[in-house]
This record gives structure tokens, C-alpha cells and sequence, in this order.
């Protein structure tokens, strides 16, 4: 048999000649000659068996054989009209005709002369005619040159020529059969399948089950095995061995015997032949029969990524590359163009851009005709155009309308309805657009076959049965039946002004009128509002109903999921759904109720509702809190009135309704809150606050607005502002780049104005820490004592005053090192009681026993210091007149214990004040002792003043007074009441309100409301600048012959500004420098 | 031995045409022993991707064309002794089909489009 393998090339000795190309022949020409004589004596034999086989297998189908007898017949009578058949056959090799073995006399003699002028009575006609045929075909040859060349025959001569037909044809009288004929080796016959039943001659076949997964390489080693021995006496009654996909577990054997078929089988790996059964003559077919098709996939259809980079990506295919199993795809890329964006996240979708690809990496952009090549991908029009395996798309994507509209984005140079048109129409043929489940047909709906050798009929559905949609249609004004469709062929039609209803999608509910119904998207114009929607045609359905107010909640009285509404009596409830005129709410009182929409009265201003928790702190929306009893639940607040509160469970949809009273913020740590906090904390910014005790809390973090530092983590030693905390989480804003990221807390630490750090966990703890608004209570209450000299004071003295604990004011004053600041800074502490007149007194004996805690001085100090404030206008008193006095008074009366009393220790020279007693403690103090020491109040402006040195180091060293001079000349020369300034270390804006040259004071009023003093001793810490204006401000002159007036500037030149005083037309030219942002509401809003 | 059973299961492609199964080199290198005289594959890569496909189903292993009815049932007694898949997606490219019209060959897709 292994010549019988290369005989199967029985037309080699023509074809091959005719077909192949010089060389292929020369080479192939002597043993294809050889095997094919060969071949011929033993192959009528296996054709005579095959027959009588084939006889008695047919036997019982009588049309069938019948008209094959004759044919058998009419060969061996008409040979020469019987070989001219054949050598038409020749021609059209592959053609149906000829298939049909089961073609009646008349259709053959027709053909027959159609065709006459190939049948020819004699060989050397016979000759000639094939030679025409041949320099035909030649003619028509491809030039893909993927063809083999066949231009040989004219140099056979008849001679050589009748041989060879005689050896091919030989064979054919005697069987008489076209199709087992050696002749047809490509396809010579093409018997539908189902005229293929087996019959009982056929060889069996025998199923063996194996392991699965195993199925090919059983079916390869049995092939190898047979194929080895063939032809020497074994495995001659096998015919074939199978498998298919799916059947896995099984192979088959076509064979004669069970022993055979085991003797095949036995010994490979992964059979079991104990397994070996017979397949029933009626299964046959099934098995071998092939049902499942792969989805095929179309030009035009919408799929998704699964994978990569594009995953969920909308996808179009644009071609479809079967062979390989990929389509090509287009996509909106998701480009890097300059590697800007971080791991793991990807870019966003965006058109490619080619200046942008030029920019970035210009030699590998390469463009030819309308396609850009970049960094090997491919773009045409904007879109990458991608290969991909179908087996990592997602089929049927069946994008909305949406979609497709940011699909096709900006491609179309703003106009989007031609966009969409374009797309819809190319994906008009594919699973967008139309119907594609049955379910949305009804009958009566007017439909159009997109799909199918019918496509663009109109007609209307009839039924729908299942996956059937049976649709008449009046083709060329006759009723035809009606005729079956699958849904997906069929896409529904409207015609403009038909009044429809839109099923899904975004408008769902919605009804309109049909303005226009292009291919796939209609517009529809809206009953109500009057919106012009644009709706796939899949999603609409023809109705007469309008829409009522319920089904367009939304659009009407502007309702949505999660409102606050007041039902009928003012009772609060929280919308939980909108349906069809209705609306379900959840009421405070826990009930779900479904009201309609005209009973439920929205509420105004949504943002501004706040209740308190409770802890007295103020609940806004989107406060994550949690219940202080019950089920403890947590969740973030959706809506609050005064008394409750809607709060969404993390993690659930199910709402729940709670007092504000039972509710505690969920992310604050400490438990222990002070419960007479009112207001929330603004972020501080550096300026000490009048908030009281318990200040701090009431939801605003005090490390919000804090320059931090990272410890630990991908960030280490990056520095950024903290934007908002969050529990353990801290989010941060690098200083460097404006980029945000989040980390937990205990990795921070504050940075202080000094350069020290605190860690941020210890920072600002409710009812721990200082206030949050002095940016130096951390390090204080971390006993920095390097904080103390200067910038340290006025918290000091604030968190000894206003923090709720006295506990880290004790750590400040027992250090003995900052009694100066807290006299500077309660004093301008304009909120204070003292500051604020006359109440002053007790102002600060309320306070000091929060004090008291502290160094023993203290209480004494407190308790007599309002005498001493009594004279002096709130904060002018602050820190120098009460202060000496307290200073003085402990000292005389011995009180001022430890450090503050130690006067001893001292080394300046004015030690017989009372400052000068504060001034013990020698780290800080030597600046004030260098100081003018004020005997009375009368000197308060030069006791504690702009002096104070600036770092502790300093002061050591020279204790020298800084130049008055230059105080003289800064803040207090040209501050002037309304003027803007900016000033601290983050540059905090704020108004003079009041402001005392003399007495080198001054009064601040913050833009969050509250006031503030600048004293000399401040300062240099503070460094107030004057807030520099811009064109069209309104600035006030601060310095110059102007001082004092206000006016608008109209306009700059490099440093010179044009100002226009108020009531003046003209324009004067004044320096930038001497010109502030004048405010107009002094400080108030 | 003549006929070509696949070494290995690596790149195994089916014809398009009569549907063998071969490794892709095997394409290259010998071309189809049924449809290289019509479609030249022997020796050009691409017109052997062109003309088979690596996604097919069943494996028929057929080792006498006269009497096989399993061969017969799959069209493929016609050819030599081989392995055959039973189904093959894709389709030849249209100029080859064209071409074979033209040599007067009717394509029988093998991807089930055809299905009697």
C-alpha cells in the first residue's frame, strides 16, 4: 500500500505534468509514472469489491441505485461518450454535476450537448480537445503564482498524449464508477452526507473510552502504527481511527473485527481497550457527525477585551481573520505617551494623538497612506488597530448607546450624530442595533431583516415562537406566507412620528414621538420635557401610552435616589426608589412606604443640613459614623436633619435611620470627647484659635493642613500637606509634584515651622493634645524644649489656656523655660475673656485652674492677674501688663515655685522685675531680660516685644535686643487698619483691624472670623507682609505721602503701580510696595 | 511510509481544502499531498496560512480510502491515507477560490458552512 499512497495522486501522471512546474515534474515525473501503472491493475480490484460492497449496502434505496446500475450500464455500452463525460468531468472536477451520481439520462444527455464539441468518437480528437481545455485553463491562470504552472502540455505529442489517457481512463470502463474511480482525487464526488448511511457491509465501528485529553495522541499513534505495518499483511481490515472534540474520553476505530480493532489500540498509552464496545449501526452518523459550530463572529460587531491593557474595552472588529482565529479590532488607545502615568494605572482612553507620539518618540512614528505606525501598533483615523484571538474578546458586547457615543468620541470632529450614524450603520449588519432577543419582538411590530439573503425586506412579526420570529411581509405588493427569522436578523423599524415607548437603557420609561429613525439609533422627542433622546432602535417599542409623572420622576420634579423629601406633616424620609408613579421611601421612623411622587415635597438646599451627635458635633453629609448603642452599626450619612439620620452601611444597600443623638463620628480614636464642642474646626493655620477647650474636635482633624514628613514606606522622607484624614489614613499632597496619595498615619510626622518633627500619631489627639491651631502645640506637648525661646510662646500659653487638659501646659511651665510665652500669648489671645474688657478677670481665673495643674506660679499668677488686665483694653492687656503683674505677684508672694521664681539663676541684669523673675529660666529668657524691664504697665510696650530672639540658640549668645529699628520699620510702620496682610508660615491672609504703632500692637482679624494680635514679640515669627494687590483691587497706600488712602489700582509697570484714590479720577503712580489689599468689610464677611 | 502522520502535536494545521492535519512545517516543506497541484503551498509560508487553519475538530486517521465508510462520510476517501480533521474553521482566501473555480474545482468549505 505504500505505492497506493502516491497513487493516490492517479492524475499525477496528467496533473502533475500539467500542473506542476518544470522542475516539480522533473523531479516527480518517473516514480509518479511507475506507481500510477502500478496502482491501476491493483485499484480495479479494490473498485470491483467496493462495489459489491457498496451494491449491498445501497440495496434498500431504490431511486439511488437504480439510476447508478444504469450508469454502470450506459459505461461499459457508450465507452467513448462515457470518456468524454469523463474528461468534462475532468474539466469541471470539482463541480456538483458530476457529484450527483444519481443524474437522470436526460439531464446528462443534455449536457451532453451542450457540450459537444467535447464529445468526440476518436482518441486524437479526444487529445486535442483536452489540449484546448488546458491552454484554456492556462490562460486563466492566477498569477498569485500560489498555483502550480502547468505549461507543458503543448510539448506532448499525441503519442504521449493517448497514453496517458489511456492509462488514466483505463480503469473507468470496467467499475464504472465515477466516484471510488481513481480519477477524482481531490473531490471528484461530493455525496451529501445524508445520503451517506452506513450500511451492514460498511466496516464497524468500535468505540474505547481513554483518558481524556488524550484522544489526539491515541489517534496519532495509532495512525503511525497502522500506517507502519500497512501493506505487509496486518491491521488490513482497519479503515480509520477518530476522535472528536466533543466526545472526549473516547476514541473510535472503523474496523472489521473487535480484534482488530483492539490489536490497533492495545499497548498505547491512555486507552483502556477493556473499554472497546460496538457503536450501533444508528449512532453512526451521530458520532461521526460534526453539529457545533464555533460563534461566528462578523465585520462590524462590538466585542470587549477581556484582557490587558484594554480590559473592558469596547472593541470593533474590522476584519475577521479566520484561519488564525483572530479578528482584527479597532480601539479607542490607551496611550503612555511620555510615561507619565504610574504604575498600575492605565491611561485613559483617548484618540491617538500624533504630535503628541511625535513628540515623545519620533522615530518610531512611520505613517503610510491613512495608517500611522507607532511603537509598532497600528492607528487609522485615531484608533488602534489591533489583532486579537477571538478566544480573549467577549462576543456580543451589546454596548449601549453611550458607548458608542464615546466610541466614536471626538472622531468625528464634534458632530457625533454622523459618528454614530457611521457607526451604527457599520454595526448595523452585527448584534448592535437590532433586537437580539426575541423577547423585546411582539407581534404587530414592524421589522426590517438586516441579516440573511433577505436582508432589507420590511414586514411585520406575525409571532414569536421562542428563538423563532415568523414575520410577513408584502414583497412587491404579494402576501407571502409568513416567513422565519432568528431575532438577531431582524432589527425593529419606526418611522418618524410614531409614538413609542422606551423600554431600557437610560430613558427607560421614557415615551416620545419619532423624529427620526435612521438605521439603528432613533430620536425620539420626549412627551415630557421635551428632550430629544436618542434610543436604539432595539429599545423602543410603538405605544400609545405617555409616560406619567411617576415615570419620569427625575425629569419632573427633579427627584432622584437618596433625596431627602418631607412627606405629608413634614416627616423626613429618604428615597430608596423611583418607580413607575411611585416613589418608596424610608421614613424617620424606619418604615418603608411607597408614596406617590406628589406626596413626597423635596427639600431645599440639601448641602447646608447638618444635626449634631452626640457629642454636640455637627453631622453633615457623608460623615461616616457609627450608632453609640444598639447594633452599633456604621455607615456614611446620606442625608441628616437635625434629628436624624439616613446612613448607608458600607458594604450594603440596605439604609438605616438613626437619631443623630445615638450617633458617634466613626473615625475619630479617642473616646473621651468633650461634649461641649459646637463647631467644627476649621483647619488651622498656624494662628492660635479662640475655640475654648475642645476646640479641636468636632470632626476636623488637627492634623488637616500640617506639613508632614513620611517615615516609612514609598514615600519616606517626601514632605506634603495633609489634605484630610480619614481614621488611620492620612491623605498627603507632595509638596514637590501636586500628587496625592494616601498613608497611615503612624508613618507621618509633623513638620514643624522650626524643622523639628512629631510624630503624627501623637499629633493633636482630642483632649490630649493642645488645640490644633497653634503649630506649635505638638512639639510643645512633646516638651520640645528647643521650641520655647520664640515660636514656641504663644501656643504655650494657649494650649495652657484653652486645651482641655493641663497636661502638657504643666510639662511647658515646670520647665521653667516658657513662663514669657504664656503671658504674650494669653494676652493676645483676643478672644479670651480678658481681652474682651471687662469681664476679663474672671476670664482668667476661669481658666487657671486649668492651669493650676502646672507649675505652682501659676495659680497665683492667674488669680491676680485681672487686677493687673483691669486697666488695659483686652488684648493691649494680654500678655505684658498681666503678665508682669502675675509675674511680679508670685514672686512676691513666694508662689512662683521652681523654675519661674528662680531668679537667682538668672544672668541679666534687670532681675529685680518681675519679668525678670520669669526671665529665670536661662535657656529663653535673656532676650527679655536684655529687654527694658517695665516697672508699670504704663512700659508695656517694650517689655516683651519684637526683641525676643529669634532661636533660643541666640539669645544664649547675645542677649543684645534685636535693632528696634527694624521693628520700627516693619509692621507697625506701615500697618494700617483695613489692610490686608499675609503672614505665619503658611502665609495666612488677614485684616488689620486695629492697630497701635505706639504700643507696637495690632489687631488681625482671620478670614475664617476670628482675631488675632501681632506684637513685637510675634513678629519675627509671623513676619506680616502686606497683602500685594493686583490689577483692579482695592488697596489702601500704606506707605508714602498717600499713607492712608484707599483707592483702586488700575494697573502695573514692573514695581510701580497706578493708583486711582477713591472720588479721584486721576491715575498716580505709586509704588507696588506701598500698596496692601484694602478690605472693604475690615475682616467681617 | 508514505503517509505524513504529524511527529507531534506542535503547530498542527488542517488544509482548508481537504482538510489534512500536518505540522505546519510539514505544509511547508512537502505541501499538501491532495491539493498541492492546485494550491502551491510546498515551500511558501504564507500561502500554507493562507490555506489551513489551526482550529479544527476531530481527527480522523485514514488508512484505506476504499472502504472506509467513516472517510466516505467526511469526504476524504478521495485522498491519500492520512489525518484528516473533520471540521476546519475558516475559509481559503477568495483568489484562491476563485482560482480553483477557475480549474474547475467546486470549494467545499470545511467549516461546516456546507453542511447537506
Amino acid at each position: 500500500m505504500a505505492d497506493g499512497v502516491a497513487d493516490m495522486f492517479d492524475d499525477q501522471s496528467s496533473d502533475n505534468n500539467g500542473y506542476s512546474s518544470t522542475e516539480d515534474r522533473s523531479r516527480n515525473k518517473k516514480p509518479a509514472a511507475t506507481s500510477n501503472r502500478r496502482r491501476h491493475y491493483s485499484d480495479d480490484e479494490d473498485d470491483n469489491d467496493d462495489e459489491e460492497i457498496d451494491d449491498g449496502g445501497k440495496g434498500g434505496r431504490g431511486g439511488h441505485s437504480d439510476s447508478e446500475d444504469s450508469e454502470d450500464y450506459e459505461y461499459i455500452k457508450k465507452k467513448p461518450v462515457k470518456r468524454a463525460r469523463k474528461k468534462r468531468a475532468r474539466t469541471n472536477n470539482f463541480l456538483d454535476i458530476e457529484a450527483s451520481v444519481d443524474t437522470d439520462e436526460e439531464e446528462d444527455e443534455d449536457e451532453d450537448g451542450a457540450l459537444g464539441d467535447f464529445i468526440v468518437d476518436n482518441e486524437a480528437e479526444l487529445a486535442s480537445a483536452e489540449k484546448d481545455a488546458l491552454r484554456h485553463r492556462s490562460a486563466m491562470r492566477a498569477p498569485a503564482g500560489v498555483f502550480a504552472d502547468d505549461d507543458e502540455d503543448e510539448a506532448l505529442d499525441g503519442e504521449a498524449l493517448e497514453a496517458r489517457l489511456r492509462a488514466r481512463y483505463s480503469g473507468y470502463g470496467d467499475t464504472g464508477r465515477a466516484t471510488a474511480g481513481a480519477g477524482a482525487a481531490v473531490d471528484g464526488d461530493w455525496v451529501p452526507q445524508r445520503l451517506l448511511i452506513p450500511g451492514i457491509r460498511d466496516p464497524h465501528l468500535w468505540v474505547c473510552a481513554c483518558l481524556q485529553g488524550k484522544e489526539r495522541d491515541v489517534v496519532l499513534a495509532a495512525a503511525r502504527r497502522v500506517f507502519q505495518w500497512h501493506g505487509k499483511g496486518k491491521f488490513d481490515g482497519v479503515y480509520s481511527a477518530f476522535c472528536r472534540d466533543g466526545l472526549s474520553g473516547h476514541v473510535y476505530v472503523e474496523a472489521r473485527s473487535l480484534a482488530e480493532a483492539r490489536d490497533v489500540l492495545e499497548g498505547i498509552p491512555g486507552v483502556f481497550v477493556s473499554k472497546l464496545g460496538l457503536v450501533p449501526l444508528g449512532d453512526m452518523v451521530d458520532v461521526v457527525k460534526i453539529k457545533a459550530r464555533a460563534p461566528r463572529i462578523n465585520p462590524g460587531a462590538w466585542v470587549r477585551v477581556r484582557r490587558g491593557n484594554y480590559s473592558g474595552d469596547l472593541a470593533q472588529v474590522v476584519a475577521v481573520i479566520e484561519a488564525a482565529d483572530s479578528v482584527e479590532v479597532r480601539l479607542v488607545p490607551r496611550l503612555d505617551y511620555d510615561g507619565s502615568s504610574g504604575k498600575g494605572e492605565r491611561p485613559t482612553p483617548r484618540l491617538f494623538n500624533t504630535d503628541e507620539a511625535r513628540r515623545s518618540d519620533s522615530r518610531s512614528l512611520t505613517s503610510r497612506q491613512n495608517e500611522i505606525m507607532w511603537r509598532g501598533d497600528r492607528f487609522v483615523g485615531g484608533y488602534l488597530h489591533k489583532d486579537m484571538r477571538v478566544a480573549g474578546l467577549t462576543l456580543h458586547a451589546a454596548p449601549t448607546l453611550d458607548e458608542i457615543t464615546k466610541f466614536a468620541g471626538d472622531s468625528a470632529d464634534g458632530d457625533d450624530s454622523a459618528a454614530i450614524a457611521a457607526l451604527a450603520a457599520a454595526a448595523a449588519a452585527a448584534d448592535i442595533g437590532g433586537p437580539v432577543v426575541a423577547r423585546d419582538l411582539q407581534p404587530g411590530d414592524a421589522v426590517e431583516v438586516i441579516d440573511g439573503d433577505l436582508a432589507g425586506v420590511v414586514g411585520v412579526v406575525s409571532s414569536v415562537d421562542g428563538d423563532v420570529v415568523r414575520v410577513s411581509s408584502d414583497v412587491g405588493a404579494r402576501r407571502a406566507a409568513p416567513m422565519s427569522f432568528a431575532p438577531r436578523q431582524l432589527r425593529k423599524r419606526f418611522a418618524a412620528g410614531d409614538h413609542v415607548k422606551v423600554l431600557a437603557g437610560r430613558h427607560s420609561g421614557a415615551t416620545g414621538m419619532v423624529l427620526v429613525a435612521s438605521d439603528a439609533v432613533v430620536t425620539v422627542h420626549a412627551d415630557v420635557g421635551g428632550a430629544e433622546l436618542r434610543v436604539l432602535a432595539r429599545d423602543l417599542r410603538v405605544s400609545s401610552d405617555v409616560s406619567g409623572a411617576g415615570g419620569q420622576a427625575q425629569a419632573i420634579v427633579g427627584l432622584d435616589i437618596h433625596d431627602l423629601v418631607l412627606l405629608d406633616g413634614g416627616q423626613p424620609a429618604i428615597i430608596t426608589r423611583i418607580a413607575t408613579d411611585m416613589l418608596t421611601v424610608l421614613d424617620d421612623r424606619g418604615e418603608t412606604r411607597t408614596v406617590a411622587p406628589r406626596d413626597a415635597r423635596p427639600t431645599r438646599s440639601n448641602a447646608d443640613r447638618a444635626g449634631v451627635d452626640c457629642a454636640g458635633a455637627p453631622l453633615r453629609r457623608g460623615d461616616t459614623v457609627r450608632e453609640i448603642s444598639g447594633g452599633r452599626r456604621e455607615g456614611s450619612i446620606l442625608q441628616v436633619t437635625r434629628f436624624v439620620a439616613f446612613v448607608l452601611p458600607r458594604g450594603s444597600e440596605t439604609l438605616f435611620v438613626a437619631r443623630t443623638r445615638q450617633l458617634e463620628p466613626a473615625n475619630t480614636r479617642g473616646a473621651a470627647l468633650a461634649p461641649y464642642a459646637t463647631r467644627t474646626m476649621r483647619p488651622p493655620q498656624g494662628a492660635p484659635r479662640g475655640g475654648r477647650a475642645g476646640a479641636m474636635r468636632g470632626g476636623r482633624d488637627p492634623l488637616v493642613g500640617k506639613t508632614v514628613v513620611a517615615n516609612r514606606g514609598p514615600y519616606k522622607g517626601y514632605i506634603g500637606l495633609v489634605k484630610d484624614t480619614t481614621g488611620d489614613m492620612v491623605r498627603v499632597e507632595l509638596h514637590s509634584n501636586a500628587k496625592m496619595f494616601n498613608i497611615g498615619r503612624d508613618k507621618l510626622s509633623v513638620k514643624m515651622p522650626n524643622g523639628d518633627t512629631v510624630p503624627a500619631a501623637d499629633f493633636g489627639n482630642a483632649g490630649q493634645m493642645p488645640p490644633p491651631s497653634s503649630t506649635d502645640s505638638g512639639g510643645y506637648a512633646n516638651g520640645n524644649s528647643r521650641d520655647r525661646g520664640a515660636s514656641g510662646s504663644a501656643s504655650n500659653s494657649y494650649s495652657a489656656w484653652g486645651a482641655p487638659s493641663p497636661a502638657p501646659a504643666r510639662g511647658g511651665f515646670s520647665d521653667g523655660r516658657s513662663p514669657a510665652a504664656s503671658g504674650g500669648y494669653a494676652g493676645w489671645d483676643a478672644r479670651s475673656p480678658a481681652a474682651s474688657g471687662g469681664g476679663g478677670g474672671s476670664g482668667w481665673d476661669a481658666r487657671s485652674p486649668a492651669v493650676t495643674g502646672g507649675g505652682g506660679g501659676n495659680s497665683g499668677w492667674d488669680a491676680r492677674s485681672p487686677a493687673a488686665t483691669g486697666g488695659y483694653s483686652g488684648w493691649d492687656t494680654s500678655g505684658t501688663a498681666s503678665a508682669a503683674n502675675a509675674w511680679d505677684t508670685p514672686v512676691n508672694t513666694g508662689s512662683a515655685a521652681g523654675g519661674w521664681g528662680d531668679a537667682s539663676t538668672n544672668p541679666t541684669p534687670a532681675a529685680t522685675t518681675g519679668w525678670d523673675a520669669t526671665g529665670n529660666s536661662v535657656s529663653t529668657s535673656s532676650g527679655w531680660a536684655a529687654s527694658p524691664a517695665p516697672v508699670t504697665p504704663g512700659a508695656l510696650p517694650q517689655t516683651p516685644g519684637g526683641p525676643f530672639p529669634q532661636t533660643p540658640g541666640s539669645s544664649y549668645d547675645a542677649p543684645t535686643p534685636q535693632a528696634p529699628g527694624r521693628t520700627e520699620d516693619g509692621f507697625f510702620a506701615w500697618a494700617v487698619p483695613r489692610a490686608k496682610v499675609v503672614f505665619g508660615p503658611t502665609r495666612q491672609h488677614g485684616t488689620v483691624t486695629d492697630v497701635s504703632a505706639a504700643r507696637h500692637q495690632a489687631i488681625l482679624r482671620l478670614e475664617d472670623g476670628s482675631t488675632m494680635a501681632i506684637e513685637r514679640s510675634s513678629l519675627s515669627r509671623l513676619d506680616p507682609q502686606p497683602l500685594r494687590a493686583e490689577k483692579r483691587d482695592r488697596v489702601i497706600v500704606i506707605r508714602g505721602s498717600r499713607r492712608g488712602a484707599t483707592g483702586t489700582m488700575v494697573g502695573k509697570d514692573g514695581s510701580e503701580a497706578f493708583f486711582q484714590a477713591d472720588g479721584d479720577s486721576a491715575w498716580h503712580p505709586e509704588p507696588l510696595r506701598n500698596l496692601a489689599v484694602y478690605d472693604d468689610n475690615n475682616g467681617r464677611r | 511510509m508514505a503517509a505524513r502522520v504529524p511527529k507531534d502535536k506542535r503547530q498542527l494545521r488542517a488544509c482548508l481544502i481537504c482538510g489534512i492535519v500536518q505540522n505546519h512545517h510539514t505544509f511547508r516543506d512537502q505541501g499538501c499531498p491532495n491539493c498541492d497541484r492546485y494550491i502551491r503551498m510546498r515551500g511558501r509560508s504564507d500561502a500554507v496560512t493562507d490555506c489551513t487553519s489551526a482550529i479544527f475538530d476531530g481527527m480522523t486517521a485514514m488508512f484505506q480510502p476504499n472502504g472506509t465508510w467513516v472517510g466516505k462520510f467526511a469526504h476524504i476517501n478521495n485522498y491519500e491515507p492520512g489525518v484528516y480533521a473533520a471540521h476546519v474553521t475558516g475559509r481559503v482566501p477568495e483568489d484562491v477560490e476563485d482560482a480553483l473555480a477557475q480549474k474547475g474545482i467546486t470549494y467545499h468549505p470545511r467549516d461546516g458552512s456546507a453542511e447537506e
